[in-house]
């Protein structure tokens, strides 16, 4: 009997420190995974809708963009979970266009989206990939110029389906399950731009980067 | 030679655990691509190792031998979440080269076979050093596989020199899954000759 005990004891004990240390760092490295996050991933996405405005960029130029770009992000209560997060696009100095990340079920898990839509006639500007876990090669094509070219200037009414269903964009040969998820993530994208949209331009102006 | 130094030793080259013992195979196929990127693997593997080995020998009397597996595994899956969560934090597009493979050292045969072969029945300074011999030596392998690589596959070597310096057009097929299996079988090749031209 003693035995018995012991191995459930030391068995749950063990399991109750680790959880207790990794919780702890989750606290000390949470904030710094974030700014990453933001950084390496979601401003990128951001600086591939800027780019289609300018046209190509040197690498110096879009780093120059990319650091301009962590002052235009915006937060925006719209009484969910958290405070939802968007960029503002600038064009010639004014807000052109606002670009907002959304997800779509992928191949291996979700599919991130930024999308930019212009802010007069709520046609998309363009996408930019954020996080994906797609297969090497196959469905990471969708990050391609390629595949991404056909969203610029499509309009707002367009049906963001592949082809296959019925929709307008075309498909990856082969990745058919990742276009249809980068399809999914605008069209969520696109239903929460046009409900929320009053609250999302009335954030525009706001100070920078106000935090959550 | 004192035993502490034997148990070091060991790893790095009569037990180095992906050739001799070929242990480890998962992450040393997978991620071998850069040298980068088989350097980072190493290194968060031996992390692991080196601090599994070390507390599980501490518990190794308090731990009983009927759910031992079950506390290694969470003893180790816990260090392996910790290297994911520092590396997200501070090596962030380390971690994004490496993805899924982060995650799966917990799975790697050669911390769990550690533990089992070694810790639980050794000291707490003899397992450190018989960890960090085995992670050196894991590295090392690593290392020297994912440079080869990279070289004949890529024909850069992104961490020492910014550019190609492979001057022939490089064999794509190095990169791929079939060419990891090639250029580890001439690793071994060339391991065995070593060792029986030693003799």
């Amino acid at each position: 009997m003693k035995s018995y005990l012991q191995m459930v004891l030391s068995l749950s004990l063990i399991a109750v420190l680790s959880g207790l240390a990794l919780g702890g760092l989750n606290e000390l490295t949470f904030e710094q995974i974030q700014i990453n996050i933001l950084k390496f991933k979601k401003i990128p996405a951001v600086a591939d809708i800027y780019e289609i405005l300018t046209g190509e960029l040197s690498s110096e130029e879009r780093m120059a963009v990319e650091e301009g770009l962590l002052s235009e992000k915006r937060y925006v209560d719209l009484g969910l979970n958290e405070p939802s997060l968007f960029f503002v696009v600038r064009k010639d100095g004014a807000p052109f266009a606002v670009a907002l990340e959304d997800y779509g079920q992928g191949f291996a898990g979700n599919l991130g989206v930024m999308v930019g839509f212009e802010i007069e006639t709520g046609n998309l500007v363009g996408i930019g990939i954020t996080t994906m876990s797609e297969t090497p090669g196959v469905g990471t094509r969708v990050k391609e110029k390629a595949f991404v070219t056909q969203f610029m200037g499509m309009s707002k009414d367009a049906v963001l389906k592949v082809k296959k269903d019925g929709g307008e964009v075309d498909a990856l040969s082969g990745a058919t399950v990742s276009s249809r998820a980068v399809a999914q993530a605008m069209d969520n994208a696109r239903a929460f731009y046009t409900e929320h949209r009053e609250a999302i331009l009335d954030a525009v102006n706001e100070t920078p980067g106000g935090s959550s | 030679m004192t035993t502490l130094t034997r148990e070091f030793t060991k790893g790095l080259w009569d037990e180095i655990p992906l050739f001799r013992i070929v242990l480890g195979l998962c992450p040393a196929l997978a991620v071998t691509t850069t040298m980068e990127n088989g350097l980072g693997m190493g290194v968060a593997a031996t992390f692991v190792l080196v601090c599994s080995n070390g507390l599980i020998s501490l518990l190794r009397n308090v731990i009983p031998s009927e759910v031992r597996v079950a506390c290694y595994i969470v003893i180790i899956a816990a260090f392996v979440v910790a290297v994911e969560m520092l590396m997200k934090a501070y090596f962030f597009s380390l971690s994004e080269s490496l993805g899924i493979f982060i995650p799966l050292i917990v799975v790697n045969c050669i911390i769990l076979g550690r533990a089992e072969a070694f810790a639980r029945k050794n000291g707490v300074l003899a397992s450190l050093a018989d960890g960090l011999g085995m992670g050196l030596g894991f590295t090392l392998a690593l290392t020297v596989l994912a440079t080869l690589r990279e070289l004949l596959g890529a024909g850069t070597l992104g961490l020492v020199f910014g550019e190609r310096v492979l001057l022939a057009q490089p064999f794509g097929f190095f990169q791929q899954a079939p060419g990891a299996f090639v250029a580890l079988g001439i690793l071994l090749g060339l391991m065995n000759v070593l060792s029986k031209s030693g003799k």
